[in-house]
């Protein structure tokens, strides 16, 4: 079991990485295009496109799995430590296995669809034909690692979560 | 149908309450609803393209550019010399100290548009000057829990960005829309302070020491890049040289880049910030990925026409129903985040108030301001909790310090619903 935590959270503080480095990019890109449009009139050429179809799939699916590790997503905490006394602690396994359920199905029916999208050489219309399949990619990557981390969880339900306050690390 | 949505939001709240995360709450509720009423085809078709199609947003980028740019700020310590420069300047004066946290607060406000981090800012650089001075306990953490507030109306606020993406109404135009209302509350809260003082001197008392004139024009030096950067946005934004994203990123960059400059932001403080920021983002993503399956199910229910159907029919006063509304507000505001309230909520309360006639932009407004009054209140306030963290000071005394402030939020936002030009005169006169 401690072997399969360290894999995830090895595997959470991968994608957290990617996100935030996609962030940064994300940051000068947009700040660049702005900057060249105004001053030079001269976008680039496939910024709009490049922030919508990569940065902000990759910033949305691949970041959730660490924000959960981290206490980072908001829950009501009413019943925490009620719950946490019950024996076995079934309210987070019950929970856990639902999301896993949810997310895997999610993972699962994207993951057709990248490869479908990789298979066929699906590209965006327009000046700069992106590829379609890197964009569809971050889906079932960040879902289906939530549904891994999740169904851990079913099988060994975490002590406490972080406090969400507490500094942020990778 | 109507009974399909109802049992399936009674599921929504029992997973909520049984501490489940908002986002996987919105998801799991929204593909049971989904199995329920439709086939399991259907419910991988949804999954398959409503995540990836609420996500793949060029204007949502806005969220994460704008939190990155108040994290770069923090992390760079630019947003302690705000706190900094109003104490010089006004910290001699009886309950001066409360006062500078208010106006650091309008600062920090109007470069941040994330209230957490500015209570948290605002703490950690006043408490301990408010603590060696004697001031009481509840009366300064109720100030900082709720200045944190101020975030969520002045612009750039993230929750008036979200509505705007949400309900597809002009952001420029609720940003606008938002400087007047954060104006009336920063000034309902120096009201507060000063009527709290008059009736017990004691909870403030006056500073020993004086800044000297040297000393408080030196301070100033130290706020310039956050001055220089609050304007440029203002500028570039309602010049309508860029759009609020691109504003956002460009002040997150120029933030970044004045934190290196100035030698304030080192390595590890820019991994913090930027993880910090993807954090946060990926909270709100969460919710919003949920909320696209959940919305789907609530679309194919048709229980939204339902209640403006059923609304209209009964002959309700619209004051009336504002009235419910901005009660539901409150009421969720005590147990929910901010920015998970609007995305829960818009998908059936926008369509119905569009349906009375009343106007997007100053029911942006007023639905992120009575959201904002749930950020202090308890038992779950937030800002309450992280001022609490900081400083030490029970959450009790801080609920108990921020009730006067609370009692002029509801004054104000009364204030907003009776007079919406106070909302609108900005943007329309813009528009003009």
């Amino acid at each position: 079991m401690e072997t399969i935590n360290n894999l995830l959270n090895w595997l959470d503080r991968m994608f957290m990485g990617l996100a935030a480095i996609t962030l940064f990019v994300m940051m000068c890109s947009i700040s660049f295009d702005a900057f060249a449009r105004y001053f030079f009139n001269s976008p680039i050429q496939g910024q709009f496109e490049f922030t919508r179809l990569y940065s902000m799939v990759i910033l949305g699916f691949m970041a959730m799995p660490r924000t959960y590790v981290l206490g980072g997503h908001i829950q009501l905490r009413l019943f925490e430590k009620q719950l946490h006394k019950i024996p076995g602690n079934p309210a987070h396994r019950i929970n856990a296995l639902l999301v896993a359920t949810a997310f895997g199905a999610m993972s699962y029916v994207t993951a057709s669809e990248t490869w479908h999208a990789f298979a066929s050489n699906e590209e965006l219309f327009g000046i700069i034909q992106f590829p379609m399949g890197w964009s569809y990619l971050w889906l079932p990557l960040g879902s289906g690692l939530m549904a891994c981390r999740m169904l851990f969880e079913v099988i060994t339900p975490p002590k406490a979560r972080f406090n969400p306050m507490d500094e942020a690390t990778l | 149908m109507t009974f399909h949505a109802v049992s399936v939001v009674g599921l929504l709240l029992f997973l909520l309450l049984f501490g489940m995360p908002v986002g996987f709450a919105l998801l799991v509720s929204g593909s049971i609803g989904l199995l329920w009423i439709t086939d399991p085809e259907t419910l991988l078709g949804v999954m398959e393209i409503a995540p990836y199609e609420e996500i793949a947003s060029f204007s949502l980028s806005a969220i994460p550019m704008f939190i990155l740019m108040a994290e770069f700020l923090t992390a760079g310590k630019f947003t302690e010399s705000i706190f900094s420069a109003f104490h010089r300047w006004l910290g001699h004066l009886r309950g001066g100290l409360i006062s500078a946290t208010v106006g650091g607060g309008v600062m920090l406000a109007a470069i941040s548009g994330s209230s957490s981090a500015s209570a948290g800012t605002l703490s950690s650089a006043a408490y301990p000057e408010m603590k060696r001075l004697g001031y009481d306990d509840g009366f300064s953490t109720g100030a900082l829990a709720i200045v944190g507030t101020l975030a969520l109306l002045i612009p750039p606020s993230i929750g008036l960005i979200l509505y705007g993406i949400m309900t597809e109404t002009s952001v420029k135009s609720l940003l606008l829309a938002g400087i007047l209302p954060g104006i009336l509350t920063a000034c309902g809260y120096l009201a507060t302070i000063y009527w709290r003082i008059k009736l017990n001197p004691d909870i403030a008392p006056i500073a020993q020491v004086k800044f000297s004139r040297k000393d408080k024009l030196r301070s100033l030096g130290n706020t310039w890049p956050v001055i220089v950067l609050m304007l440029l946005i203002f500028v570039m934004i309602y010049g309508g040289i860029v759009t609020p994203t691109e504003a956002g990123a460009s002040g997150a960059l120029l933030a970044c880049l004045l934190g290196i400059f100035k030698r304030t932001l080192d390595f590890s403080g820019l991994q913090s910030a930027l993880v910090n920021a993807v954090r946060i983002s990926a909270m709100i993503f969460a919710i919003i990925i949920g909320s696209s399956i959940f919305g789907v199910f609530l679309t194919l229910t048709g229980v939204a026409q339902d209640l403006i159907l059923s609304i209209e029919q009964s002959g309700l006063p619209t004051a009336l129903i504002l009235l419910a509304v901005l009660a539901l507000y409150i009421l969720l505001g005590f147990f929910l985040d901010q920015l998970a309230i609007i995305i829960l909520t818009l998908p059936l309360v926008f369509p119905l108030m569009s349906s009375l006639d009343f106007n997007a932009v100053w029911l942006g407004i007023i639905i992120v301001k009575t959201a904002e009054i749930g950020l202090v209140s308890p038992p779950m306030g937030l800002n309450v909790f992280i001022v609490s963290n900081i400083t030490r000071v029970s959450p009790v005394t801080v609920f108990r310090g921020v009730l006067p402030f609370l009692l002029m939020d509801l004054v104000v936002l009364a204030l907003l619903v009776i007079f919406p030009d106070i909302t609108l005169y900005i943007p329309q006169s813009i528009a003009r």
